[in-house]
């Protein structure tokens, strides 16, 4: 039973993830490949104000989610003057950087070896302490925060992220102001997928570079295509295939050393067959136009 | 953050929280006045030294052998090309702007907007979300605003859709406003996408071939349409178009773009007002 | 002088690398990440064919064809059904990372995750004015080179290369003139895929290898491109020369934990300070965009 809570949890951290890159592609068309570096700022910022400073879970989870908003004009700035594939190129180099700083600033970040000792999430007096009262709460933070989402995809701000990804020109020539728009959603988005990262250093108890590197954005931008984007569900799906995907091949009786190659190459062919028979992914309504 | 702030200084017509109606209000005469444009695209100049003076309520048509710089001259005044030389302003309501410096999205707030050529509506939206998402001054384009003040977005967001509905029935296009932007022909979309400008609230219109792929009928219609908005409204329209005996009858002001150089004649009079 | 031999020596790798992804690229306008699998799979095939008693020029000769093979056949697979439904570029760059995912991650589960090398004991060095040289660091550049002479040669004599050169310009007139695009594609891929196989058999020689390598070095021949402007064929490999030199340098004077960061760094100063290789001559609005 545990063990379908601690599938329940990465589930639910997942799932934040999921809807927070949704919204720059689903919703604003930007191929964002620096995601797992902002999960990264967020786990970190909050894992060091937690095991160095002392500060309680949910103001250090917020100042994650602030740090990881306010380092998203990393790649929000550039991506006034880069579209398409230029951006990407941006977005890589971004999470290079980004990876560079968490594993070289050794004094800050303690480097290769990680931070360890992360304590449980708490509020007040009370520690979450058992697996299934932590599927509780992250199960609330997650709810709320795809209730957000689908909130703001129906609200004149997602209409006009909506616009913007249709037609970047026109869309301008309207009068809607497509730069603070790209501002706007990258620092959500970023702060989203910040507050993930807290919950997931919260969860594992040690943190370490490995988890935020780039071939991490690339699974959690595989996991969002593959379940499809420009709506809430199909995010959703995304972050249960991904969660998914490893207990299927279970079955296929793997040596342990391959699990997870093979794990990457379903990815890959699903990408692929994604694109020639569903461009808008499984749950999806966004087709990359 | 200080878009928004500018933007409702030059905005004195709409009381906060309302949309602009534009059919029932009369604003000013905005006047648009540019000097000495030039611009040269790899050494081939394409523009050399534009005058252009256009007031509220008149209606020019702009025209030219193709490839002369129509278009050009549109990118320019909606700010989507800086020129290498000239000088470009908008006077309204005791506001004065610096065309040049402004990107086109502050000046489609400002007041001047552009209908393109080539259309582009939203594929994905709907014909009323098309219109609906140019709205000026929209408070729940700001997410923390959508958010926390649902009452008030909500509110402005039904005078819009009433707005934006009144625009596509003008235009014959109330009855597919919940049709997907690219499920339509080519004379419907273009309907849509001047019902979409004239949500802006804009009072110069730049249109770039607005007949364009509308029968006749239609387009004898929009001209009349256009005519009576310039009338009752005040809006100044640049109008480039191939179709000039559909147009001519109702501009005060023709335009010919030649070897780069503009050369202005004053007609005689509208030949049918409304 | 010892760094600045290395530098260049490396950077003649990373201008092949350069060449053989903007020959895709401003040919087809295909982000072509999938070269990174043919890249990192090109010295596991070397190392099989050595292992079974060939010798090795034919080794050589036969990893060159099977990656130019590969190429191919992900042109077939992946972006020729693309072009045809005319998919946007979003669809092609996701189909190219999913190519990438499943080529790596084949190449890991035949091969295994572990570092590799080509050859066997010392190398053989030469000393000359204070500069010290071993045989794999000179003899693979030198093999790149001529490669990329030789390249250089067909592009700018052969028919093929003229025709190459017009579709990078206009496909849709070559199209119209009758030429057979598909098939000029298809040399595209093989040839770029050819190239960038021997710069990572090179590579693999001087330093080793693992299933790994492939995506970052992708990343460098994009950022040469960058760095040598897009607009020539010519223009990245003076830029991967120059991106060898200057990492060289940091190496030495600085520290190799830098060295990415670095090179990300250069390729948005680039981007942002000297994009004329990129942008081409101010347009008008309709064609620029």
């Amino acid at each position: 039973m545990n063990y379908v809570f601690h599938l329940l949890i990465y589930f639910e951290i997942y799932a934040i993830v999921a809807l927070s890159l949704n919204l720059l592609i689903g919703y604003g068309g930007l191929l964002q490949v620096a995601h797992a570096a902002y999960y990264g700022i967020g786990a970190y910022t909050a894992a060091l104000l937690w095991t160095k400073l002392g500060w309680g879970f949910f103001p250090g989870l917020a100042v994650g989610a602030l740090a990881a908003g306010v380092l998203s004009l990393l790649v929000s700035l550039p991506a006034w003057r880069f579209k398409g594939d230029y951006f990407v190129m941006i977005s890589i180099a971004v999470q290079t950087l980004i990876y560079a700083v968490l594993y070289n600033w050794t004094e800050l970040t303690n480097g290769p070896f990680g931070i360890s000792g992360i304590s449980r999430p708490g509020i007040g007096g009370y520690t979450f302490v058992t697996t299934s009262s932590v599927v509780v709460l992250y199960g609330v933070l997650a709810v709320g925060l795809g209730l957000v989402m689908a909130f703001l995809k129906w609200s004149p701000f997602g209409r006009a992220l909506q616009a913007m990804r249709d037609d970047d020109l026109a869309a301008r020539s309207v009068g809607l102001p497509v730069d603070l728009l790209k501002l706007q959603a990258f620092a959500l988005a970023s702060a989203m997928v910040g507050i993930a990262g807290g919950l997931y250093a919260a969860y594992v108890s040690y943190i370490d570079p490995t988890s935020f590197s780039l071939n991490e954005s690339i699974l959690m931008l595989s996991m969002v295509i593959i379940g499809g984007t420009g709506n809430v569900r199909g995010p959703l799906t995304g972050a249960a295939v991904l969660i998914l995907l490893p207990e299927a091949l279970r079955f296929l009786y793997l040596p342990d050393a391959v699990a997870a190659n093979v794990r990457l190459l379903a990815y890959g062919l699903l990408l692929v067959l994604m694109m020639h028979l569903r461009p808008q992914g499984l749950a999806g309504t966004y087709r990359y136009q | 953050m200080s878009n928004y702030a500018v933007m409702s200084q030059t905005e004195p017509v709409a009381p906060r929280g309302a949309a602009v109606d534009q059919t029932e209000a009369v604003p000013a005469k905005a006047h648009l006045r540019a000097e000495g444009l030039a611009i040269a695209f790899g050494g081939q100049h394409v523009l050399r030294g534009v005058d252009l003076d256009l007031t509220g309520g008149q209606i020019a048509l702009l025209r030219g052998p193709n490839g002369c710089g129509k278009t050009t001259l549109l990118n320019i005044l909606s700010g989507f090309l800086k020129p290498d030389a000239g000088t470009a302003t908008l006077a309204f309501n005791g506001t004065r702007v610096n065309v040049l410096r402004e990107t086109p999205n502050r000046l489609a707030r400002l007041g001047i907007a552009r209908l393109w050529q080539d259309i582009r509506l939203f594929p994905t939206m709907t014909v009323l979300e098309n219109v609906l998402a140019a709205s000026p001054h929209v408070l729940g384009i700001n997410p923390a605003v959508a958010l926390f003040a649902l009452g008030r977005v909500k509110r402005q967001e039904r005078a819009f859709r009433e707005q934006a509905l009144r625009w596509l029935d003008l235009l014959g296009m109330a009855d597919r406003a919940a049709s997907s932007g690219d499920k339509l022909s080519v004379g419907q979309s273009k309907r849509v996408a001047i019902a979409r400008l004239l949500q802006t609230g804009a009072q110069v219109l730049l249109l770039d071939e607005p007949l364009a792929g509308l029968d006749r009928e239609s387009a004898e219609k929009l001209v009349h349409d256009l005519n009576r908005l310039a009338d009752t409204t005040h809006k100044a329209m640049l109008i480039v178009e191939h179709n000039h005996d559909a147009i001519t009858s109702v501009c005060d002001i023709r335009l010919t773009l030649e070897d780069g150089r503009l050369h202005r004649e004053e007609l005689e009079g509208k030949q049918w007002a409304c | 002088m010892q760094i600045l031999i290395n530098g260049l020596l490396q950077g003649v790798l990373l201008g092949a690398l350069g060449v053989a992804f903007s020959l895709v690229y401003r040919t087809t306008k295909v982000f072509h990440i999938a070269l990174g699998g043919i890249y990192a799979a090109a010295p596991f095939v070397l190392l099989t064919a050595m292992q079974s008693g060939a010798p090795l020029i034919l080794s050589a000769l036969f990893v060159i064809l099977a990656a130019a093979g590969l190429g191919v056949l992900i042109e077939e697979t992946v972006h020729w059904p693309f072009e045809r439904k005319r998919s946007p570029a979003a669809v092609h760059l996701i189909g190219s990372l999913g190519a990438y995912l499943v080529l790596v991650q084949i190449v890991a589960v035949v091969w295994g995750n572990e570092t590799r090398v080509l050859r066997e004991g010392i190398d053989k060095t030469w000393s000359a004015f204070g500069v010290t040289l071993s045989q794999a660091q000179v003899l693979g550049p030198a093999m790149a080179a001529t490669a990329v002479v030789i390249l250089f040669g067909l592009l700018a004599r052969a028919e093929r290369g003229l025709e190459l050169r017009a579709l990078a310009d206009n496909p849709v007139l070559v199209a119209l003139l009758g030429r057979n695009v598909r098939a000029l594609r298809r040399w595209v891929f093989g040839l770029s895929a050819a190239l960038a196989a021997i710069a990572a058999t090179a590579q693999a020689w001087d330093v080793g290898f693992d299933p790994h390598v492939g995506l970052k070095a992708v990343l460098h021949g994009m950022v040469s491109m960058i760095i040598g402007g897009a607009g020539s064929f010519v223009g990245p490999f003076v830029g991967g020369i120059l991106l060898g030199v200057l990492r060289a340098e940091v190496v030495w004077f600085g520290s190799a934990r830098w060295e990415e960061a670095v090179t990300f760094t250069l390729l948005g100063a680039f981007l942002f300070f000297r994009p004329q290789g990129i942008f081409a001559r101010r347009a008008r609005l309709e064609e620029g965009v």
